[in-house]
């Protein structure tokens, strides 16, 4: 077990997970490991932000947490304890009054994630119905109020509209209205504006940032766009391959990035070169490509890797305070 | 500028509206995917367009490609518009201005080896005899750094960056002065996104190429281009030189665009949240405009240029400025 990062506010964190694993049947290996004994914790109104390419885990961390992981993928290791209540071992009967009441998520595309035939205000009161003891005219006061609430112009219409009739930015807020009907605790917002123009964009996250002070939520923000997290995130996570690379606070994170990959990604942004010059570039391919399993899964597109770095996993260990490094390389205390 | 000598491509007064059939319930309409759009593509330059989704850039991609017939309008090559082109020269535009694709997985055939896609064009165009296209194939998966031992592989072989790779030795195999790329970034990631950068901004050191570069992605934009001109609902409302649409812009959507990036919001107006609507006589960008005025709802302002060399299509264009 690696040392958690020490996070303020509240004794328990809202969330912890330590060591999870979730694999899939691949034809290559045995198993193939999208997450791979990733740890994390989260207080009380803070946001995390997991940033990393397709395919690194993200998106299965996000599901395992829900424990939405589909098959043939399954979690075969590691806890997830929300308020100190372990979510691997709950009941699916329990865990259903959690989900969606405790702790919610929105994900990637509003264009597929809204039941096309149901209307748009139904799908919002179908939540309060199960998850609040309140009237179905209440819960639909409630729905209504809550489009409201993130911006839907004419909620009352839009209540009795279809996901068809409405534009991607507008699909986006009944999903956010969904995901907040039960004031969670949590919310996983699994690339929640990528699938979106750009001013929309801007303009749902700036919906997120407002929710999250009015309801005092913690966020995991799943991203690929570090700008994104720039501006919102307390902690920054930055995977590869299933693992976490490196892990602190963001404004550390962004100034000073120890592992070669984080430094990697960030140098290859175009607005951190002048125009028309040559960006600095990762070597080689899309993730773990070209990884044997062993050793640090970066090391086949590392600059600075050695023999170590192919043959021993490095372990995740704090550089300096608050700040995690999964790098052979990278200072040791 | 690099704006020298004649431009390899004109656009001039381009219209396209599609026609949307009566349904039980809607009457016929017809959607101005581009309504108007003049564009000058010069030699060896990199012109970004930049606009969000459903704005015309792709259809207008796609009319200077001739995958679509314009409404109304012309496409001038080297100072022909194409409908009067003969067919000698038509075959020589179709060779001089190529595309790459937004989706490298979508725009190669799955059931031809990479080698013999990128030799297709060579073959249709007769530009090197059968015994030579080897060679020259080999010569290109060189030059997008692909190992020429890959000829027989297949697509599906490949990941999204060798993928667009491919599709780019596709297009510089007839030796083109201009290469349209509608989105060549967006399906790849970060660490890739810089690879392929780097791949057409040295191919177009070495083959003098022209591009017109179609993104939403300002940094990308930024990054790349000499000249920019942004679009909104099929018309180009600001043109100019890239430094200077992003250190003064004179358009409220330009300027939305720029509040949009992550970290570079600064103090710039942001837009009121609202539907696209291109009803009535009025700006386009009206509902959504912090600065609108009554002139705004009378009369859609004209690109004009406001200083030199930079055009944008705005009443209020002076108060920009001094906001920006």
């Amino acid at each position: 077990m690696t040392p958690l990062p020490s996070t303020n506010k509240a004794e328990i964190p809202l969330l912890q997970v330590r060591d999870l694993t979730v694999q899939f049947p691949s034809a290559k290996s045995e198993q193939f490991k999208a997450v791979d004994g990733l740890s994390l914790s989260l207080g009380h109104g803070e946001t995390l932000a997991l940033v990393g390419e397709s395919g690194c885990g993200k998106s299965a961390t996000a599901l395992a947490i829900m424990r939405l992981t589909r098959k043939p993928g399954i979690i075969t290791g590691g806890e997830v304890l929300l308020e100190g209540r372990s979510l691997l071992e709950l009941p699916e009967k329990e865990l259903q009054l959690l989900r969606g009441g405790t702790y919610s998520m929105i994900f990637q595309e509003p264009m597929t994630s809204l039941n096309p035939v149901l209307k748009a205000g139904f799908q919002v009161t179908e939540g309060i119905v199960r998850h609040k003891k309140i009237s179905r005219k209440e819960a639909e006061r409630e729905a209504v109020r809550l489009l409201e609430q993130v911006g839907i112009p004419s909620p009352r219409e839009r209540y009795h509209a279809y996901p068809h009739q409405l534009s991607g930015g507008m699909k986006q807020r009944v999903m956010i209205a969904m995901a907040l009907a039960c004031r969670p605790k949590l919310l996983i917002a699994d690339e929640p504006t990528t699938a979106l123009d750009v001013t929309i964009q801007a303009e749902i996250l700036e919906l997120i940032d407002r929710l999250k002070s009015e309801l005092e939520m913690s966020l995991i923000l799943i991203t690929h766009n570090l700008g994104i997290v720039a501006e919102r995130a307390d902690m920054t996570m930055v995977m590869y391959a299933g693992r976490v690379m490196e892990t602190a606070p963001t404004a550390t994170l962004l100034a000073n990035p120890l592992h070669p990959y984080t430094r990697g990604l960030l140098a290859s942004l175009p607005q951190n070169s002048p125009p028309h010059t040559r960006l600095p570039t990762i070597s080689g391919g899309d993730s773990c490509n070209g990884w044997d399993g062993n050793g640090c899964p970066f090391s086949p597109r590392c600059p600075g890797s050695d023999g170590p770095c192919r043959t021993a996993r490095p372990d995740l260990v704090e550089a300096e305070t608050g700040h995690m490094v999964s790098c052979w390389k990278a200072p040791r205390p | 500028m690099s704006t020298n000598g004649s431009p390899i491509l004109e656009v001039r007064d381009l219209h396209k509206s599609f026609e949307q059939k009566a349904g039980p319930l809607l009457p016929a309409r017809a959607v101005k995917a581009v309504a108007g759009v003049d564009l000058r593509l010069y030699p060896g330059e990199t012109l970004g367009l930049a606009g969000e989704s459903g704005c015309g850039k792709s259809t207008l991609a796609k009319m200077i490609m001739g995958l679509t017939t314009p409404s109304s309008g012309e496409i001038v090559f080297k100072g022909t518009p194409l409908q009067m082109l003969s067919s000698n020269s038509l075959a020589d535009f179709r060779k001089t201005v190529q595309m790459v694709f937004q989706d490298p997985f979508a725009s190669l055939n799955p059931r031809m080896r990479i080698g013999e896609i990128i030799a297709e064009p060579m073959n249709i165009h007769r530009i090197a005899p059968a015994t030579e296209i080897r060679e020259r194939v080999a010569r290109l998966m060189q030059m997008v750094g692909i190992s020429p031992e890959l000829y027989d592989r297949y697509p599906h072989e490949f990941s999204g960056g060798q993928r667009q790779r491919i599709g780019i030795a596709r297009a510089i195999a007839v030796s083109p002065q201009a290469i349209i790329a509608d989105e060549p970034l967006s399906a790849l990631d970060i660490s890739i996104q810089a690879q392929i950068i780097n791949l057409l901004q040295e191919l177009q050191q070495s083959l003098k190429l022209a591009y017109l570069l179609i993104s939403h992605d300002l940094s990308v934009i930024r990054h790349m281009s000499d000249r920019v001109a942004i679009m909104y609902l099929g018309k180009i409302v600001e043109e100019g030189e890239s430094e200077e649409i992003f250190t003064r812009c004179l358009h409220p959507y330009t300027e939305a665009l720029l509040a949009a990036i992550p970290g570079e919001g600064g103090q710039r107006r942001k837009p009121k949240s609202g539907e696209m609507l291109a009803n009535g006589s009025g700006c386009p960008f009206l509902g959504r405009c912090p600065y609108a005025g009554e002139i705004c709802r009378q009369a859609a302002p004209r690109l004009e240029e406001k200083l030199h060399g930079h055009s944008a299509a705005c009443h209020f264009s002076k108060d920009i400025f001094l906001t920006g």
